[in-house]
């Protein structure tokens, strides 16, 4: 029996593979790997150009049309082998299919008979497709860590007002990297021809008023990196209005908390509302007032969100108070890394408040030679001069 | 016309590029689907050949859009010959043209400077040419929104004259460093692979076929080599290009064999960080050359 169809004498017009292709590529939008129905119409109309005995070309033209992202690769790999086995079987596919079929709102449905697949598809429903690569490599270093479901109090929206306004005035401060993107007008440094010509049509091709462009202003894309481990406890809503604030007022921007793994935040603060972002982040950020291990979260944002950062184009903002238990050695590198790939690197430390710190932690001195701005941030008041001290 | 997978392959390796079947698979989909092609993958591994190669292979022209940032529709696409409208209006004033004419005259075809993308559309050659859109992920989002129109309808529109459409669909190959995300519209309209480092058989094959008058020990220790340093954890991991340049050097200054002396003085040819260099001689040295001389692999001839 050829490997591909589970039926006797079937051909590939047969409907069983037809259908196989249409649930494997249910099974992958459910994994959260956006598969359009053009990709599937092409994957439809490639199998009449090679040849279906191959399993690696069958396999090539699934791959080649249904994946369109390095992190997706693996994935597709996995499911390839369990959906085209030989020996596979059709059902776990089909009720895990149905389960999951109407996966806009799984979220509140309790699935009897899921299997443990089931749950963690359910599990990733709710975050978006880069959120769940944050959480399939969950960093190996966990002897400290702390798994607790997070409280938080009494935040009101006058707070967050203020730090609104924070931020706003952040962002106009960041707003300088010249775009080669053009402003027309009557003024500007450049000459444009086009629209000289353009408008000198209408007095009979003589060119009465030049116009002119210039470069438009661009902010500055922002990586925030947030210490949540329990020795940034007493900070920690601080820590939150910030990141609120900061994630809904500035235009490009990503959010990561960290204690001893790395959590991209971005998809829980954007666009909600306060109170709703705070009971979403505390169930999903699992390693509240954990330990902390900054080296393996410098080199997890780099390894796996390395694209966020350009050089020339990224501000970077660390909001810790440098206490690590993880490896100086690894800081060290990765900052230096980090370092030659942002515009700015901004070291926020809320211990740095008091007169009479020094930064003598093992954590903070490894990274202090490689930051520009080292500014305290302990409450709303000193960030509200953050605007003034970044120069 | 290449009618098979295999035979892409030949024609591929034919014209010294070498193919392995997920990569010839990629080329001949992409030519019986008609859709265009997203290689992405780290600094030299050859994604940029390929485009190169296929239009030998295929014996047509290279149309390349080399992205940055700012690159936009008047560099990418059309732009008017300015200094030539100018003149055309001076002469029109003394010669007394209507305005009506005068607009036309200047608005058309032949006042218009053709660059990639126009040219790819509405190239007259008899055979549909190759198109390679480097690097993308250099240019900015914007751009990207105007590319994925253009590739979805191979049409584009000149206010001033109308719309123009691709006589034969140009075979589209568009590379990316990965140095920030391409959006997933236009992910979506591609065939898309990543390129990995090659294995060592593979990388074996191709610096034997690129660097003519090799031995087959010294290629043999510069692939291990290689295999064994892109295992460490550097800043740049080098590629396909370094080790390339790597054997040239080293057949330049006539070596035979890889021995400690050499590999420090050569040094520049794989890395291109202070950081590494410094790296490599004081710590990994050792521990590469050991891998070296201890899994003295076997020199596979090539098939």
């Amino acid at each position: 029996m050829p490997w591909y169809v589970d039926e006797e004498q079937s051909t590939h017009h047969d409907s069983s593979l037809t259908r196989k292709i249409l649930l494997f590529s249910q099974s992958l939008r459910n994994k959260k790997v956006g598969v359009t129905i053009d990709n599937i119409v092409d994957v439809f109309r490639g199998i009449s150009f090679i040849n279906i005995q191959k399993k690696d070309d069958f396999y090539y033209l699934l791959k080649f049309n249904l994946v369109s992202n390095r992190e997706e690769i693996k994935l597709f790999e996995e499911l390839f082998e369990r959906f085209w086995s030989e020996q596979m079987e059709m059902k776990p596919f089909v009720q895990e299919w149905s389960e999951n079929k109407d996966f806009t709102e799984t979220e509140g449905k309790s699935s009897k008979g899921a299997s443990k697949e089931g749950d963690k598809i359910n599990d990733w429903n709710d975050t978006s497709g880069k959120g769940a690569t944050a959480e399939m490599f969950p960093l190996t270093y966990s002897s400290e860590e702390v798994l607790k479901e997070k409280e938080f109090g009494h935040l009101d929206t006058e707070e967050l007002k203020q730090v609104r306004e924070v931020v706003v005035t952040l962002s106009q401060k960041m707003a300088r990297r010249f775009s080669r993107h053009w402003k027309h007008g009557v003024k500007g440094d450049r000459l444009d021809f086009r629209r000289s010509i353009r408008r000198s049509m209408s007095y009979g091709g003589e060119i009465v008023e030049l116009q002119r462009k210039k470069s438009k202003l661009k902010p500055l894309e922002l990586v925030f990196l947030c210490d949540v481990s329990g020795s940034m406890d007493i900070y920690s809503e601080l820590t939150l209005l910030f990141a609120y604030g900061i994630q809904n007022n500035y235009p490009h921007c990503e959010t990561f908390v960290f204690s001893t793994r790395l959590t991209r935040v971005t998809p829980f603060l954007k666009g909600k509302p306060f109170m709703k972002a705070l009971s979403i982040l505390s169930q999903r950020v699992k390693d509240w007032s954990g330990g902390t291990n900054i080296g393996a979260a410098l080199h997890q944002l780099r390894e796996y969100h390395g694209s966020l950062f350009r050089p020339g184009r990224t501000f970077f903002l660390i909001f810790s108070d440098g206490w690590d238990r993880g490896d100086t050695g690894l800081i060290d590198t990765e900052m230096k890394r980090l370092k030659r790939k942002v515009s700015r690197l901004i070291w926020l430390n809320p211990l740095k408040g008091s007169p009479s710190y020094q930064p003598l932690c093992r954590g903070m001195a490894t990274a202090l030679p490689y930051i520009d701005d080292f500014l305290p941030c302990h409450n709303l008041k000193s960030l509200k001069n953050l605007a003034y001290l970044l120069p | 016309m290449l009618n098979s997978i295999e035979e892409v392959q030949v024609a591929m390796e034919r014209a010294k590029y070498i193919t392995d079947r997920p990569i010839a698979t990629l080329l001949y989909l992409a030519m019986k689907l008609e859709k265009p092609i997203l290689v992405e993958g780290e600094a030299g591994v050859g994604k940029t050949e390929i485009a190169k190669v296929l239009a030998e292979v295929l014996n047509t022209k290279l149309i390349r859009l080399q992205c940055y940032e700012g690159l936009d529709v008047n560099t990418s696409l059309y732009e008017w010959n300015y200094p030539k409208q100018i003149l055309w209006m001076k002469q029109a004033e003394i010669c007394g043209t209507s305005q009506k004419t005068l607009v036309k005259e200047i608005f058309s075809p032949e006042f218009l400077i053709r660059r990639p993308l126009l040219e790819a559309i509405q190239s007259d050659s008899p055979k549909a040419p190759v198109l390679l859109i480097d690097e993308i992920d250099r240019s900015d989002e914007e751009f990207e929104a105007f590319l994925l129109e253009v590739l979805s309808e191979f049409q584009i529109t000149i206010p001033e004259i109308g719309t123009l459409k691709a006589v034969r669909k140009p075979w589209v190959i568009i590379t990316s460093n990965r140095t920030r995300e391409i959006h997933d519209a236009l992910k979506r309209r591609c065939l898309y692979h990543w390129i990995d480092y090659p294995s060592f058989e593979k990388e074996y094959r191709i610096v034997m076929t690129k660097v003519p008058g090799i031995n087959r020990i010294l290629a043999d220790q510069i692939c291990s080599f290689m295999q064994v340093v892109r295992e460490k954890d550097f800043y740049k991991k080098p590629g396909i290009s370094e080790t390339l340049d790597w054997a040239q050097a080293l057949i330049e200054l006539h070596k035979e064999y890889l021995d400690r002396a050499t590999v420090e003085e050569t040094l520049g040819c794989i890395f291109k960080h202070f950081e590494d260099i410094k790296r490599m001689k004081e710590v990994e040295l050792d521990t590469c050359l050991g891998m070296l001389t201890k899994n003295n692999r076997p020199i596979t001839t090539p098939a």
